[in-house]
Parts: C-alpha cells; sequence; structure tokens
C-alpha cells in the first residue's frame, strides 16, 4: 500500500505553476484549454491518463481537485503521492542536500546543539555560494552584497531526511520561457542569478575537493589560492569545517538535484564528497584567506602611537593602535596632508582618530589601504 | 424492523444501499464515480466523465427510510451544518450536489432479485444548494428536495452537460 495524501493544507499548498513545470518535465504535455478555468495534459508518449490541471488555487475544492492529480501521477508512475508531492513541490528549486554522516545519528535525530550548528553553516554556504556567484573573492566581509542577502530570504528550507542526517535545502530557480523565435535562433536562455548561485557552490566544493588533494601532496597553500576563481573563499571554507564538526572525522556529504525547470550542463558536479582528512587543510586555507584578505571598508579606530615622515617626503606613515577582529593590533596608515597633520595633533592630544580604509594583513603587520575619512573622534561626528 | 440479522447496524446498511444505488445510475450513464481520498466529509462521489471540458460532479450522499405514502412535492431533510455550509459554495471548480436516496422502512423491501431482475427501491433525487444563504442554525439546515428532481440516467447526464458548459446545476 503506497502513502495517499489526504491532508487539506498540503493540497491546498501545490502550486498549479509548480505542477506544470513537474508535468512538463515528467512527458506530459498540455493538450488543450478546458474553458477558461483549467487545462487538460496528456501523456506525450500517447498513454491514455489525462489530467485536469485548475489554473487557480481559489477554487474552494482547490483541494479535492489536486488530490485527483495527485492520484493519477501516482498510477501512472507506479510510485508513492508523497514522493510525487516532494518532487512536485522541489520541481521549481534546486535541492541541495547536506548530509553528516555521523556515527550518532544512526536513528535519524542528532543533538540539538549539533543541529543548530549544522543549520547555520548551511545557512552560511548558501551566502558564501551567493556572494561568490557575484564576485570572486577569497574572503567576503560582514558586508554582503544586497544580490547576495535578497536571494538568501527566498532559500528554504525542507523538511529533513534519514541517511544519517541529511538537511535539504531548496533554492527557487525561475523556469526557462520558450520564445517565438527559439526555433529560428537557438541562443542558450542567460542563467538565472539562482542558478548561478547553486552551480557555483558545486564547483567551489568540488574545487575544494580537488584543492585539499593537490594542497596535502605539495605542502603549500597555492591550491586554494587557485581555487578562488571557482568560487572557493573563507568563508565556503569556514561553513564546511563547521559542518564537518557534526560528524568530526567523517567529513562532508552534499548531492544537488538541479530543478527539472533548467537545463545544467552535463559536466557540472553534482555531487561532492569531502573526506574527514581534508577538513585540516579547508581549515587552514579559510584562516589565511581571511588573514591576507583585504577588508572592504574597515573602520579602524584607535591611538596614534607612531608618527615617522622621512625629510621632504609628501606622505608620512602613521602607527595606529587599534583592535581588529576583537584583538589588540598595530596598524599602519599612510598619510598625506592634511590628514598627516592631524595624526600629529591626535598624537599631542592623546586623542582616538577614526579611519576608513581597506585593511590589509602584510606578513606580521596590518595596513589600512585607501584611508578615508581621517578625523580626531568627536571633530565631524558631534560626539565629544 | 428486520435489520436484526447479524453485521452492520441499518445506517450503515443504508449508507452502503444508497451508494450502489449512484454507482449504479452513473454506470449506466457512462461516467465513473469515485470516492476522494482526502478528509472531507462533505463530498462522498465524484461523478466524471469524458465529455469536451471533462466536467466532473461532486456528490454529497444522503438517505432516508421513508413511508410509499409520502407523496407531496418538496422532501425535507435536516442536513447538519457543516455539509450544508460546504453545499453552498459558489467559488468551486466542481460543481456540487445533495443525492437524496429514498428506501423503504423495512430492509425487506430495499432488494428485489429474481434471475430474472434486480430491483433496488425506492429512488433518489438530487438538488443544488450552490448560492443558497448562510444559516445562523448551529446544528442541522433544514432543506428541501423537490420531487421533480429525479436522479436517473437521463437527468444526470443532463446535469453533467450542464457542468460540462459551465451553467449552474
Amino acid at each position: 500500500m503506497r502513502a495517499i495524501i489526504s491532508d487539506l493544507d498540503t493540497l491546498r499548498s501545490l502550486k498549479p505553476l509548480e505542477l506544470v513545470q513537474y508535468l512538463r518535465a515528467k512527458g506530459w504535455q498540455q493538450d488543450s484549454e478546458l474553458g477558461t478555468k483549467a487545462t487538460l495534459w496528456v501523456r506525450a508518449d500517447g498513454g491514455a491518463d489525462e489530467i485536469v490541471l485548475p489554473k487557480r488555487r481559489d477554487f474552494g475544492d482547490f483541494d479535492l481537485r489536486m488530490s485527483e492529480v495527485l492520484k493519477t501521477l501516482a498510477k501512472t508512475e507506479a510510485r508513492s503521492q508523497l514522493d510525487i508531492l516532494r518532487d512536485v513541490q522541489t520541481a521549481s528549486a534546486d535541492l541541495v542536500r547536506l548530509r553528516a554522516p555521523a556515527r550518532d545519528a544512526v536513528d535519524g535525530s542528532l543533538a540539538i546543539d549539533s543541529a543548530v550548528s549544522f543549520v547555520e553553516s548551511a545557512r552560511d554556504l548558501m551566502l558564501a555560494a551567493a556572494c561568490a556567484a557575484i564576485d570572486k573573492r577569497s574572503y567576503f566581509a560582514t558586508r554582503k552584497a544586497q544580490q547576495a542577502t535578497d536571494y538568501l530570504q527566498r532559500v528554504r528550507m525542507g523538511q529533513t531526511e534519514r541517511g544519517s542526517f541529511v538537511l535539504t535545502i531548496l533554492s527557487p530557480v525561475p523556469p526557462t520561457l520558450k520564445s517565438e523565435q527559439g526555433a529560428l535562433f537557438p541562443v542558450e536562455p542567460p542563467e538565472p542569478y539562482e542558478r548561478a548561485v547553486t552551480r557555483t557552490l558545486a564547483q567551489s566544493l568540488a574545487a575544494v575537493s580537488a584543492a585539499a588533494e593537490s594542497a596535502a601532496a605539495q605542502g603549500d597553500m597555492q591550491p586554494f589560492i587557485d581555487a578562488v576563481q571557482w568560487g572557493v573563499s573563507a568563508n565556503l571554507c569556514d561553513a564546511i569545517v563547521r559542518i564537518s564538526h557534526v560528524s568530526i572525522n567523517e567529513g562532508v556529504d552534499v548531492a544537488i538535484a538541479w530543478s527539472p525547470s533548467r537545463m545544467v550542463a552535463a559536466e557540472t558536479p553534482h555531487r561532492i564528497r569531502l573526506q574527514g582528512d581534508a577538513i585540516p587543510l579547508i581549515e587552514e586555507a579559510g584562516r589565511l584567506f581571511r588573514e591576507t584578505s583585504p577588508l572592504d571598508d574597515f573602520e579602524l579606530q584607535g591611538a596614534v602611537i607612531g608618527l615617522h615622515r622621512p625629510e621632504g617626503a609628501l606622505i608620512g606613515r602613521v602607527t595606529v593602535a587599534g583592535f581588529v577582529e576583537g584583538q589588540a593590533r598595530k596598524v599602519l596608515i599612510d598619510l598625506a596632508e592634511p590628514d598627516y597633520s592631524k595624526a600629529i595633533a591626535a598624537h599631542e592630544q592623546q586623542a582616538i582618530v577614526v579611519c576608513t580604509g581597506e585593511l590589509v594583513k602584510q606578513g606580521r603587520s596590518y595596513r589600512l589601504q585607501n584611508p578615508r575619512q581621517f578625523r580626531l573622534r568627536g571633530d565631524s561626528d558631534g560626539q565629544g | 424492523m428486520n435489520g436484526s440479522t447479524p453485521g452492520m447496524d441499518i445506517n450503515a446498511r443504508q449508507e452502503q444501499f444508497a451508494n450502489a444505488f449512484l454507482v449504479t445510475v452513473a454506470a449506466v450513464a457512462g461516467f465513473t464515480a469515485a470516492k476522494p481520498d482526502v478528509d472531507n466529509d462533505s463530498v462522498d462521489w465524484t461523478i466524471a466523465s469524458r465529455l469536451p471540458r471533462r466536467p466532473k460532479i461532486d456528490i454529497q450522499m444522503k438517505s432516508r427510510r421513508v413511508e410509499d405514502a409520502d407523496r407531496d412535492g418538496l422532501i425535507r431533510y435536516d442536513l447538519k451544518r457543516k455539509n450544508y455550509d460546504d453545499l453552498i459554495l459558489t467559488d468551486l471548480f466542481t460543481p456540487r450536489l445533495l443525492v437524496l436516496v429514498l428506501v423503504p422502512p423495512d430492509i425487506g423491501g430495499w432488494l428485489e432479485l429474481t434471475a430474472e431482475q434486480l430491483v433496488l427501491r425506492r429512488c433518489a433525487y438530487w438538488v443544488s444548494l450552490a448560492g443558497q444563504p448562510p444559516t445562523d442554525n448551529e446544528t442541522t439546515v433544514r432543506v428541501s428536495v423537490p420531487r421533480s428532481n429525479l436522479l436517473n440516467v437521463a437527468s444526470l447526464e443532463g446535469l453533467m452537460q450542464r457542468a460540462n458548459d459551465q451553467e449552474p446545476l
């Protein structure tokens, strides 16, 4: 006996457009319009089954009609309505499955603290891919691109699945719309940003896996640096490492099921397994990326503890004692006039200075490049 | 009453009998009858056809034991409030009907089966309550089913044609 969906709320949550995508992907084609309220779908292979699909969800008996659709699909596909429902609901999304092969998850449950961290890391993983889909960088600082944060609002977490413990992440994908001239000028439709994110995720995970192998063999981090062009970043590495903490030494499994509504290049990876022994290397790569990547729009505050300008030079070097990511650090800033004079005044008055720029780590010291808005604290922000 | 043989109580038998009555009429009219899978106690059967727009009719089944003498123009039936609320809806994809199957008071009179023929007593009536006013009643609403609305093959075919044409039943 196969499971039947009888829950009204579940049936009402189905969307006609999702069903259209599902039907197309499963070899159905629209036969005709049935008045103004519905369309008739038939098997493209000439089978006898038919589906009447309401165009709107606001009919009082939409649930009954969806139940009939699921019944027909379950019959033609010879599988349970539950499986079909899940695939219909995910037809318009790329489905990312994150599996933690945790030894203690054999009964399908997970320690609650591990689960919380798992979900948070999954979110960070998607955000890292969303940022890398816009711009390839080794580190994305606190402020993320608007497009990436907007995207994250549309990403959903699905029901978890068994098989150790599997998180499902649904990334919506707009369907391909066929144009009339399509046959005459067959051009690839532009890739929507949502798909670019999941594709970048797949490529960057595959690149991390390959980089970890090469780095272990060569004994240096260059393979990771080369992998930045594929979307690898400190953020991605950190997210992977934290997901791996769910099951120490067991690695991480990621599988992506592409929405049938839009094609993906055949060579795109869809299953990536990061071995447990790769994790320490990925962790180190993340740390290195974070240290060597400029922090954009970094606002430094601190005391001027060093002033150095060679005779006749236009630029002077100022040393500021401030805080970087919670640690007390000395940061060098090269300043021209009139900012250098302000630094001298600040030093005399023992005042705190504020300056914005790109913070870069060079060897053991930090530098603030492209310094902007250098001022004494309280000078321009009205505070005393 | 004759229903003292072991087995289902009289109301359960009556419900089964009414189902058989409807399925029989639908079969002769060339329509399929299916019970919905969903948790919905206001639609007992969905009758489907292969007319051009693939119309269907959702049916709420009720039955009653009545004396043959009861022959005035209207049959009154006290419908549960929930059933009434679901039958007066107008924003439906598939129209709904109330079908009332009348059976003799004595179960021995329901069925007559010989080598020659099968007789099911007595008959069924249909009524559409779509667009009727909402009620303030708490438990039941008394509805009237006209005797002229006999449910037979011809009337079911006519109703299905109207459903196909998206006209009120």
